[in-house]
């Protein structure tokens, strides 16, 4: 992406986007002085300690924003680096603009070469494999996490697709897409800490599943419309012996969502710049 | 015994977000595949949603539970339908 492409209306939205967040986040750590909740863990093991003694998800639950900042920052310095050392073509060095890219040879197998049963069976594993992981981010409401795991097993049908099909890779992911829903994912996981950082003040308080609010010295009251939107969608029925209880994860799955965005647009592109380049007449040829 | 309610939100959810974006991806697929490779994907499809089985905390026959024991991942099938008719509708060959 050019700089120009940055001009105009989308350069305006990038930048009011990044002014809430930058904001927004800023104005939370400062507030973290003396203000940090305890989170959900100590409830967890209480109740869960004979069922499932799993501190990683009593961590995932406690700090699930920053788990998913951290992957996601990880699999982005990925993508970067990828693009800058194979792409070549993201930083345009003056001494080297007018050299011709280094030729790459053609990916593209016969598939005649190819093991029938793998001729016959590899579309298909594609395309299950990428509607097991959509799966896995959808069951995110009933489980600790999803976002990441959905982003690595779509990543691994795209390449399946890759090194078996070539250029013909039936997952054909274009560059722009994967920038387009990458870009999609960061900007839905970072704006959804935005209805809770202005009821509450904390960046990214879960306002549908709402645990602080009823305990004494919590800053604020979360409207009931909130709850509706971000907590009735993914509200389930616990049909249990003490009789019928109802629970929603909130905004996780959403953000899981973003997260799976994120994670596919970042591995997606490193795969893609292995194997194309950051070029625009390469991908054209494909 | 199969049970329509109690249906919530938290069980169709996931069917509804699992098809818009089998749809999404289903419209960058690039395939020229006959049929029967399409019928097989189904099937695999059924077959792997009754192994994933539904979260346990679905209990209607639209969040895929049928009896203890059986149960579909209705996702899995709703994101693979999803695919297909993104591929049909704006993919190519």
């Amino acid at each position: 992406m050019e700089m120009k492409e940055l001009r105009g209306s989308r350069g305006v939205l990038a930048a009011v986007a990044l002014l809430i967040i930058f904001i927004g986040v800023t104005v939370a750590f400062v507030q973290l002085n003396g203000n940090v909740a305890r989170g959900i863990s100590p409830e967890y093991n209480r109740l869960a300690h004979l069922q499932q003694p799993n501190s990683l998800s009593a961590w995932v639950y406690d700090w699930r924003g920053f788990d998913t900042l951290i992957e996601t920052g990880v699999i982005y310095v990925g993508a970067v680096v990828s693009v800058l050392v194979i792409g070549r073509g993201l930083v345009r060095m003056k001494q080297v603009e007018g050299e011709e890219p280094v030729p790459q040879t053609s990916l593209d197998l016969k598939i005649g070469s190819v093991n029938a049963i793998l001729k016959y069976f590899i579309f298909p594993l594609v395309i299950l494999l990428a509607a097991y992981g959509i799966l896995i981010v959808t069951g995110a409401a009933t489980s600790g996490g999803g976002g990441f795991q959905c982003g690595v097993v779509v990543a691994s049908a795209y390449l399946i697709g890759a090194v078996f099909f070539g250029k013909k890779n039936p997952l054909n992911f274009r560059r722009k897409f994967l920038i387009a829903i990458g870009s999609f994912g960061w900007a839905l996981y970072a704006l959804l800490g935005l209805p809770g950082y202005l009821v509450t003040g904390y960046w990214q308080y879960n306002v549908g599943t709402d645990l602080w609010s009823s305990i004494a010295g919590f800053p604020a009251q979360i409207p009931s419309i909130l709850h509706t939107i971000f907590g009735d969608p993914y509200r389930l029925a616990l049909v249990l012996k003490g009789g019928t209880f109802y629970s929603t994860a909130g905004i996780v799955p959403l953000i899981n969502i973003g997260e799976a965005f994120n994670v596919i647009g970042a591995i997606c592109l490193i795969f893609l710049v292995f194997i194309y380049g950051w070029s625009d007449t390469e991908e054209a040829k494909a | 015994m199969v049970m329509l309610f109690p249906m919530m939100g938290g069980e169709i959810t996931p069917i509804v977000v699992g098809f818009a974006i089998g749809f999404l991806f289903g419209t960058q697929v690039y395939s020229n595949v006959s049929r029967r490779t399409v019928v097989m994907i189904i099937c695999l499809c059924i077959v792997g949603a009754s192994l994933f089985q539904a979260p346990v905390f679905t209990w209607s026959l639209i969040g895929g539970y049928i009896t203890d024991g059986l149960s579909f991942a209705a996702p899995f099938i709703s994101a693979t339908i999803g695919i297909l008719l993104g591929w049909a509708v704006r993919g190519g060959k």
